[in-house]
């Protein structure tokens, strides 16, 4: 009776195309490569059919036959290393682009809140960006690491459905931060020459649409055969992925956060005349472009050597790294120098006249909470590394 | 029980010899193998087809979609001129080492 009842529960179509759809989002399988598999199981289920299996039992087994799409997506990767570095350069351009637009939209905002009700709430405005701005982008990353967010995200992945509707979602996210910035709450001052206002522009464009452009380029439809009836179909697999695209996202953001920082002091260092009136050494464009220039240059890097391994055929392990001591002292050591090199810029670069102690200095980044970006994000990578015996399985 | 390093070694020439026959698809060279090895070459979908996208990418067979009479979708494969020679270098080398096996077992060799 029971098997009756999950027999005509079953429904075939439908767990072919979960099936497919879970197949086709593995880094490694392509969408053509998800049809073709696809195609192969239905000749499968057709011979067994003809068995006299009932739909359920031939599923499974055929299912079997073929493989797990966790399986095939191993066997893959192992054809093609670069689709996966493709997948994964891909997500770290999308979280960078996501965590600037997120940043223009937010920031303004939350200075204004913190103005308005500055009687109610006494909180130091840096505090309150990094509890408004940044505590929701890693409370976001850990529900959708743990799977928790993507049956309520259906717009957000029909906005992956295609190049070209990504390409519109992320200049529409951008043009409402850029709106945002100028004409939002404590918008930003525009400058007093039109040529300085524009530079100012290109500078706030600059960061979000480079790797909105890169996210662009490296897209792969992988949900052309979603459809919207397939909600609750392969949870767990997709929670591994999610897991995976998360931890590429966090990775990418530390790296280019982590840059951002030392760059800054660097450049500073370089170009700085410490005169108020000209404080640069070089024309403001040139300025404008050597920044950027350096500021993503981590993306950048990546996706030249996947350019060029890509022309020359050559390969690349496609393991992750793995949670083992090495990891849980480069990330923190990192995250250290990171910090460190934050105090030490605004020691160097503090405002005249202002005499603080590194002590000072130092209790106030611990108090305004502003560890909390750095920490969470290296807190978020070691959680989601592969464990060595998951590692063990993905190496190849 | 074949061994894993010897599966793989052998399914280059296999499926470029299946193709050799006709253009044909997964599913198809997979049953073909089971068959004429009487089920001792059991090829899973993971092994067979990342070979068949090498194969197409080093441009020794070429693929194409197509419906079969049934109305079902199946990517084709065949074999070109490239693949075929190939094949021929794949095929003296086989036999060569298949001839030094049997000379060294005193069975029947073939001639190449």
């Amino acid at each position: 009776m029971q098997d009756m009842e999950n027999q005509n529960r079953f429904d075939l179509e439908r767990a072919v195309l979960a099936w497919k759809q879970d197949c086709a989002s593995r880094p490694g399988i392509s969408f053509d490569d998800a049809r073709e598999l696809e195609s192969d199981l239905r000749e499968r289920l057709a011979d067994l059919l003809k068995q006299g299996l009932t739909e359920m039992e031939a599923f499974h087994t055929a299912v079997r036959q073929v493989g797990s799409p966790g399986e095939l997506a191993r066997e893959f990767a192992r054809e093609n290393p670069l689709a996966v570095w493709r997948e994964r350069l891909f997500w770290m351009a999308l979280a960078s682009f996501a965590l600037s637009v997120w940043g223009l939209t937010t920031n303004g905002m939350i200075s204004w809140l913190v103005w308005e009700f500055r009687e109610l709430v006494r909180l130091p405005s840096m505090t309150s960006l990094i509890l408004g701005g940044h505590l929701p982008v890693l409370i976001v990353a850990v529900l959708l690491a743990t799977g928790r967010l993507q049956n309520r995200l259906r717009g957000f992945q029909s906005c992956l459905r295609s190049r070209r509707r990504l390409a519109l979602t992320g200049a529409g996210c951008l043009l409402a931060g850029m709106l945002m910035t100028f004409f939002g709450p404590s918008e930003m001052q525009l400058q007093e020459t039109p040529l300085l206002t524009v530079l100012l522009l290109l500078d706030v464009l600059a960061r979000p649409l480079v790797p909105l452009v890169l996210a662009v380029f490296l897209f792969r439809p992988t949900s052309a055969c979603e459809s919207s009836d397939l909600s609750n179909a392969g949870n767990s697999a997709s929670t591994t992925i999610w897991r995976e695209r998360v931890f590429w996202m966090a990775v990418g953001i530390l790296l280019v956060d982590f840059w951002q920082i030392v760059s800054q002091f660097g450049f500073a260092a370089l170009f700085s005349t410490g005169d108020v009136n000209r404080p640069y050494h070089v024309a403001p464009l040139v300025l404008m472009g050597v920044y950027q220039l350096i500021h993503l240059s981590p993306l950048l890097v990546i996706a030249l050597c996947y350019r060029r391994s890509m022309r020359a055929d050559r390969t690349f392990s496609v393991t992750a790294p793995a949670r083992t001591t090495a990891l849980f002292f480069l990330v923190p050591a990192l995250v250290l120098a990171w910090v460190g090199f934050y105090l030490w810029s605004s020691f160097f670069w503090r405002p005249p006249g202002i005499s603080w102690a590194w002590g000072g200095i130092l209790l106030q980044y611990i108090t305004t909470f502003q560890w909390l970006w750095p920490a969470g994000l290296a807190a978020l990578i070691l959680w989601l590394a592969p464990k060595r015996s998951e590692r063990d399985q993905l190496a190849i | 029980m074949i061994t894993k390093d010897l599966v793989a070694a052998s399914s280059r020439p296999l499926v470029l010899s299946i193709l050799a026959e006709g253009e044909s698809y997964g599913y198809e060279i997979t049953r073909k193998v089971r068959d004429l090895s009487e089920g001792e070459l059991e090829w899973t979908d993971g092994m067979l087809y990342p070979v068949l996208h090498r194969l197409e990418r080093q441009e020794l067979v070429v693929s194409e979609w197509k419906q079969s009479e049934t109305g079902r979708e199946r990517k084709y494969y065949r074999l070109s001129s490239n693949g075929r020679r190939s094949l021929e270098a794949e095929r003296r080398q086989w036999l060569t080492v298949h001839n030094t096996l049997c000379k060294i077992w005193k069975t029947k060799t073939v001639s190449i």
